[in-house]
């Protein structure tokens, strides 16, 4: 559709256009003219308001009549994942399911199609590259000159650099002596059961990768040269989150220090070792970079990341206001080794994402649980707002901060923050700790509030746990005190709760959040 | 991306699946993502299917469905984007296969017909406030059963706090032609409230 650049009165936009353009789905420049006419043209404004005429009351009808009507019955989740867990196979499910959907005809045309290309490419190219293949021809290679420079090892643990471990080693089929042995990679290959391979040929190599789910490789993958076929690379991939990277020395420059071999006979596999130098000082400005954005507020569930990749840095985001995303990118101004890539975001060309579910103007649907009750004991309507505002402020406070711990438990579960340096260490005690004393207030202040409706009981201390597993219990008592908070005092719904059961819930999510926090180890 | 709103706020599965990943970070589980957008988006879809004139019974079916297909597209990790719009458009094609198998495609469905019916049948207390209540109703009825089906779906969709491009996307319909459709439903819907 054509935009013009101006409307003029008797020259009205198509009532299409009027219509994105009111309800901001227009690209700015697109919209304002149209806007702007609709500021003069009285015969425009008239139809805008019909829209609105329109929305509220088709948006009436259905939260009156229809949504309550339109209520899916209970236990809908448990019946889904009994539905999920019954499936045997999702892939097998998948093919199912692309059986009933495709017709017949296709069904029949595409394995002939396939048959024939096959065919094709048999001809065209005399031997097909298979995983077999290739690996046959490596363990040839490989044996024709079986002395070649010791290739360079790297395990991690969750992206972290840890101590080689022979146990690890022995878990992931990789040979001490020879971890490029491409014989191990087709020793444990052929040993599998079940396995997907795939063949990638790229820039003069060839990788053979296979996925399975038997034993404790879920992934492993051997790389060699396109020419000679000898081993450049080989990647392992264990269930438990240990990768293992083999590269021959002649392949990979040094990047990272490796750190010593440090297995001890009879002792599990290191979780996570000390990083080298390079990686304390990462660790170290991350931390400072988290404190950084504390400090505005910035880690309490706005879109900013944090990310480690390599030997860099990176925060990044997308915000809404320009404002915001200033007062972040001055808040890392300290730190010139960090990228800091801060986006604003804009309408797209087509359709600019600033739509909302539209709300009525009036609301005839049932109304929050508490509202009878704050209208006999709040009369004043000033008071009532006063109330409902710092009720919700607090919940919100109390999720976001749990949200906030929730996110570092999962950042520094505890090994990695035992492998932290001593600082770094005491440093993210002291993030953890701010978080849950703001956490603790909002709960106290909040007790204080509702203490007309819910009497909180003192606090016990709950079962001891570390803060990493803390959070995750603290956060669900966070959505569950806030869902109820928000249900009582500005949303309506069809959920059957009464006014005494949600406050009663409210009283027993308060209270497993505190006696939670409680009993938290120091 | 997650922005805390109070809309979010007030959903309780609505946190965890916002964490934004870290490459360190040990992912989200299939089923916690997909416990987490059922949460958000169940309710909203069978809503849907409903009108579109699915029973209950094929609404729940459908939906549930549409679950199911989300759980195999997160286990394959493929992309988790604009999951709500998706949901939409696989439940939306869902119905219209099953209408397709049904053989029984319809102007107004029997069913939308009846479930307009139950709702316009709900008693109001007051003699006046009853008969005021049941004109508007009947009003709205009959200015809803004027809109095609086309319409109704796309001003339901809006209403629902889809963008126009997505409600093309679930519908299978130009841009335009979605915002011609809410147009009018908007059109016919504000001129029969204007006076009341």
């Amino acid at each position: 559709m054509a935009f013009e650049s101006g409307w003029t009165a008797g020259n009205h936009p198509p009532p299409g256009e009027l219509l994105v353009a009111w309800e901001n789905q227009l690209p700015r420049e697109q919209a304002a003219p149209i806007l702007a006419h609709i500021q003069q043209c009285w015969e425009c404004r008239a139809r805008v308001e019909r829209y609105a005429r329109g929305i509220d009351a088709y948006v009436n009808f259905r939260q009156v009549y229809l949504d309550p009507a339109l209520t899916p019955r209970p236990g809908g989740w448990l019946r889904l994942a009994a539905r999920v867990r019954d499936i045997p196979d999702n892939q097998a499910a998948a093919r199912r399911t692309l059986r009933t959907r495709i017709p017949r005809g296709v069904w029949v045309a595409v394995p002939a199609l396939l048959a024939a290309l096959v065919v094709i490419a048999v001809i065209v190219s005399p031997v097909r590259l298979t995983a077999s293949v290739v690996l046959d021809r490596a363990v040839r290679a490989e044996t024709a000159q079986p002395s070649r420079p010791a290739p360079r090892v790297r395990i991690r643990r969750a992206g972290r650099l840890i101590a080689a471990d022979e146990r690890v080693l022995q878990a992931a089929h990789v040979d001490g002596s020879r971890p490029l042995s491409v014989n191990s990679f087709r020793t444990w290959r052929d040993g599998l059961r079940s396995r997907q391979d795939s063949v990638t040929t790229f820039d003069g190599e060839i990788r053979v990768e296979t996925k399975t789910d038997e034993g404790t490789i879920a992934l492993a993958s051997l790389t060699v040269a396109r020419t000679d076929y000898q081993p450049h690379a080989k990647h392992v991939e264990l269930r438990d989150g240990v990768t293992i990277d083999v590269e021959s020395a002649d392949s990979s420059p040094e990047h990272e220090t490796l750190p010593e071999v440090t297995a001890q006979p009879g002792e599990a596999p290191t979780p996570a070792a000390n990083p080298g130098p390079d990686a304390e000082k990462r660790e170290a400005l991350e931390m400072e970079v988290r404190w950084a954005l504390h400090r505005i507020g910035a880690d309490l569930g706005e879109p900013v990341t944090i990310r480690q990749s390599g030997e860099s840095l990176s925060v990044a985001g997308t915000l809404d206001d320009p404002g915001r995303r200033d007062q972040v990118v001055a808040a890392l101004r300290g730190f010139p080794q960090v990228s800091v890539q801060i986006n604003v975001a804009a309408p797209d060309a087509q359709a600019p994402a600033h739509a909302e579910p539209i709300e009525p103007s009036s609301g005839a649907a049932p109304g929050p649980l508490l509202v009878p009750r704050l209208l006999n004991d709040l009369p004043d309507p000033a008071a009532r707002a006063a109330f409902v505002s710092a009720a919700l402020r607090l919940s919100q406070s109390m999720l976001r901060h749990s949200w906030a711990l929730r996110r570092l438990a999962v950042r520094y579960p505890s090994p990695t923050e035992n492998a932290l340096p001593a600082e770094v260490r005491a440093s993210l005690a002291q993030l953890v700790a701010a978080h849950q004393e703001d956490l603790r207030s909002s709960a106290r202040e909040a007790a204080s509030l509702w203490k007309p409706y819910a009497q909180f009981d003192a606090v016990e201390t709950g079962a001891r746990l570390n803060w990493q597993d803390a959070s995750r219990a603290v956060l669900r008592a966070a959505q569950r005190s806030d869902h109820l908070t928000v249900r009582l005092l500005t949303a309506s719904g069809n959920d059957g709760l009464t006014a005494a059961d949600a406050l009663e819930g409210l009283r027993e999510s308060q209270r497993q959040l505190l006696a939670t926090l409680a009993g938290v180890h120091p | 991306m997650f922005h805390f709103s109070r809309r979010i706020a007030a959903r309780p599965a609505g946190i965890l699946g916002l964490e934004t990943r870290d490459a360190a970070a040990p992912p989200v589980s299939v089923m916690e993502s997909l416990e987490r957008h059922f949460a958000e988006h169940y309710d909203t879809l069978y809503r849907f299917l409903r009108h579109c004139g699915a029973a209950e019974a094929m609404a729940e079916d459908l939906s549930q469905e549409a679950f199911l297909r989300l759980h195999r597209h997160l286990a394959e990790a493929r992309p988790e984007q604009n999951i709500r719009a998706w949901l939409f458009r696989v439940a939306y094609r869902l119905w219209i296969d099953h209408l397709r198998e049904a053989r029984r495609e319809q102007p107004v469905l029997d069913e939308t017909w009846e479930l307009w019916t139950q709702a316009l049948r709900d008693p109001s207390p007051g003699a006046d406030e009853e008969l005021l209540a049941r004109e508007r109703r009947e009003w709205l009825r009959a200015a809803l059963l004027r809109l095609s089906e086309v319409e109704r779906q796309a001003v339901h969709l809006r209403a629902d706090g889809l963008r126009y491009r997505e409600i093309a996307e679930v519908l299978g319909l130009g841009y335009w032609a979605v915002v011609e459709a809410v147009r009018r439903a908007l059109d016919i819907l504000g001129d029969e409230a204007h006076g009341l």
